[in-house]
């Protein structure tokens, strides 16, 4: 165990609407989603003294958000991060709160990834002229390279390769995040899909098709972390934070392809600090969140942080593991494929709702925790959830993640 | 073969760490950069040297032969100079030339100009150049040379 396993919790978890559009700003969307995550928490806004954010030139800053919301803040700092800066912003909240820099903390993501900034780099009209081709960072875009599904799947057609996986079994991935969203009254997808549907849609850049990729949407969500020692009289059952690593390789993260093995991802390097500092290995874990920015990132994350062997990540997916009533669900909330895309942060909330025993679904007794775990009436909560694994991932190159228990 | 490339739409205007790499393209030189103090060489040309940590570099040119790592199919464009380019293959190439005293590999990206029919890992590719229509500057482009190499592997789908 870590100096600080359990010392902090996550008190409070809160967001919008997925929407598309929202017809809102960033600023009036992140105010809604902490003021939410606050009420959830029991803490009165202007009692937060702590902000964090993350965006990619697409956000509002914590300063505002706060401001909005009559915050005096003794800490606040906005990053420019990827997929996996929940997970990283949580270690962060872990070290300032225990050197006193804010007595709690709220973290927040907020974007219009549908209606504004793209994370693939399209304007919602079509193909976009790119930017001048000046640096080394942007020489990709003279290839027309540039949206995350073309990297990662350069990534995803070696690990093909290299371990001769059938690749329909990505669709494994799809499927069983699409019947979790059926269950999440939050989610845009909620028809079932099946892998004839899998297999009957588009390629966008092989080897994903349309539905290997995640969702758009206008969103954001938001974190309260607090020490355990102000939870005792919250309004939710505080889900403490056991350990957490942000784990990057030496590789430039927009060119991990140019030496080594490209599938093989940070969060290898990530794996034993996250499970050293948490105190538990894979077995003690119920469910796992994994980035699905596409069925990939879910697909070589199981692997990375040794849930399933090397080259067997295709056999766990398949298998049923993953499902809801498998031995270890992942993403019971639809995740970004089919709930929504939120940059990361969604997968982290849901695992907090779980991990409480109250999954926001259509159980009459949700918010009291009682549940009737039949999926045909509706019923999301995963059977045993004592202790759940968050995988972020940035790209190949940066993974950070965290390990909570109830 | 995929459709023609709208360079047109592109503007190159090299920042201080890509100039030497593009004006060599005038001449139809491909450099890799190389640390002047340890020879290791890499991709992309961003400064300092990984494993010595100097930062004096020079440049290698490479013969501008090297083998398919890994592909993608695009069949979306969202890059408006693409549009018209679709479906096209993108490659990550490894460069023979590029492998370094300790082993390491170098790799490049590499717009092809073969169709996905014809492309697997494994097979040689050679480098090859268009033309901008109003800048002095090359585009490299990379054709496939053989039909089959030990190996060899494609997506089934």
């Amino acid at each position: 165990m870590g100096p600080l396993t359990d010392k902090f919790c996550i008190a409070g978890v809160g967001e919008t609407k997925h929407m598309r559009p929202s017809n809102r700003t960033t600023h009036s969307m992140g105010v809604e989603a902490v003021k939410r995550a606050c009420e959830d928490a029991g803490i009165r806004p202007q009692d937060i003294d702590g902000i964090t954010s993350y965006n990619i030139g697409d956000s509002t800053a914590g300063t505002s958000i706060g401001s909005s919301l009559g915050m005096r803040l003794n800490y606040a700092v906005d990053i420019q991060g990827g997929g996996s800066s929940t997970e990283a912003l949580i270690a962060h909240a872990v070290g300032l709160l225990t050197g006193g820099y804010c007595k709690n903390m709220v973290i927040f993501r907020s974007m219009n990834g549908r209606s504004g900034r793209r994370p693939g780099g399209q304007a919602l009209s079509g193909p976009t002229p790119v930017t001048p081709i000046s640096t080394y960072d942007n020489f990709n875009q003279l290839y027309g390279f540039l949206s995350p599904g073309q990297r990662f799947g350069m990534s995803c057609m070696r690990y093909l390769k290299d371990t001769g996986m059938d690749p329909n079994k990505l669709g494994h991935i799809a499927i069983a995040h699409r019947k979790h969203a059926s269950l999440n009254p939050k989610a845009v997808m909620r028809t079932p899909i099946t892998m004839d549907d899998y297999l009957a849609s588009r390629w966008v850049s092989k080897p994903f098709r349309i539905l290997d990729m995640c969702l758009e949407t206008d969103v954001s969500a938001a974190i309260v972390i607090v020490p355990r020692e102000q939870a005792y009289d919250l309004r939710q059952p505080p889900v403490y934070i056991m350990g957490g690593t942000a784990r990057t390789m030496a590789d430039n993260p927009l060119w991990n392809y140019s030496r080594d093995v490209i599938h093989y991802v940070a969060g290898n390097y990530g794996r034993q600090r996250l499970f050293g500092m948490s105190g538990v290995t894979q077995h003690d874990i119920d469910l796992t969140s994994s980035y699905d920015a596409f069925t990939f990132t879910t697909l070589i994350q199981l692997e990375a942080y040794g849930f399933a062997k090397p080259g067997e990540a295709g056999e766990y997916v398949a298998s049923g593991m993953i499902d809801i009533d498998g031995r270890r669900p992942n993403n019971p909330s639809g995740g970004h494929l089919s709930e929504g895309y939120t940059h990361g942060i969604s997968m982290v909330i849901e695992n907090v709702r779980q991990l409480r025993h109250r999954a926001d679904d259509t159980c009459p007794g949700w918010q009291q925790g009682r549940h009737t775990y039949d999926r045909a009436k509706g019923c999301r909560q995963v059977k045993k959830a004592e202790i759940a694994a968050c995988l972020g991932w940035g790209t190949e190159t940066m993974s950070s993640s965290c390990i909570l228990r109830r | 073969m995929p459709g023609p490339v709208d360079y047109a739409k592109i503007q190159i205007t090299p920042d201080q760490d890509m100039a030497a790499w593009w004006n060599a393209t005038k001449e139809k030189r491909f450099l890799l950069p190389q640390c002047a103090a340890c020879g290791l060489k890499w991709w992309p040309p961003a400064p300092g040297c990984r494993r010595c940590t100097s930062l004096e570099q020079s440049w290698h040119q490479i013969k501008g032969v090297g083998e398919i790592h890994s592909y993608i199919v695009v069949s979306q464009p969202i890059a408006a100079h693409m549009a018209t380019a679709v479906p096209y293959v993108l490659a990550i190439v490894e460069l023979p030339d590029g492998t370094n005293d300790d082993g390491s590999k170098t790799r490049i990206h590499a717009l092809l100009l073969d169709d996905e029919k014809d492309v697997a890992i494994g097979l040689p590719v050679a480098l090859a150049w268009d033309d901008h229509p109003s800048q002095p500057y090359k585009l490299p482009r990379w054709r496939i040379t053989a039909k089959t190499a030990p190996g060899m592997w494609k997506h089934p789908g």
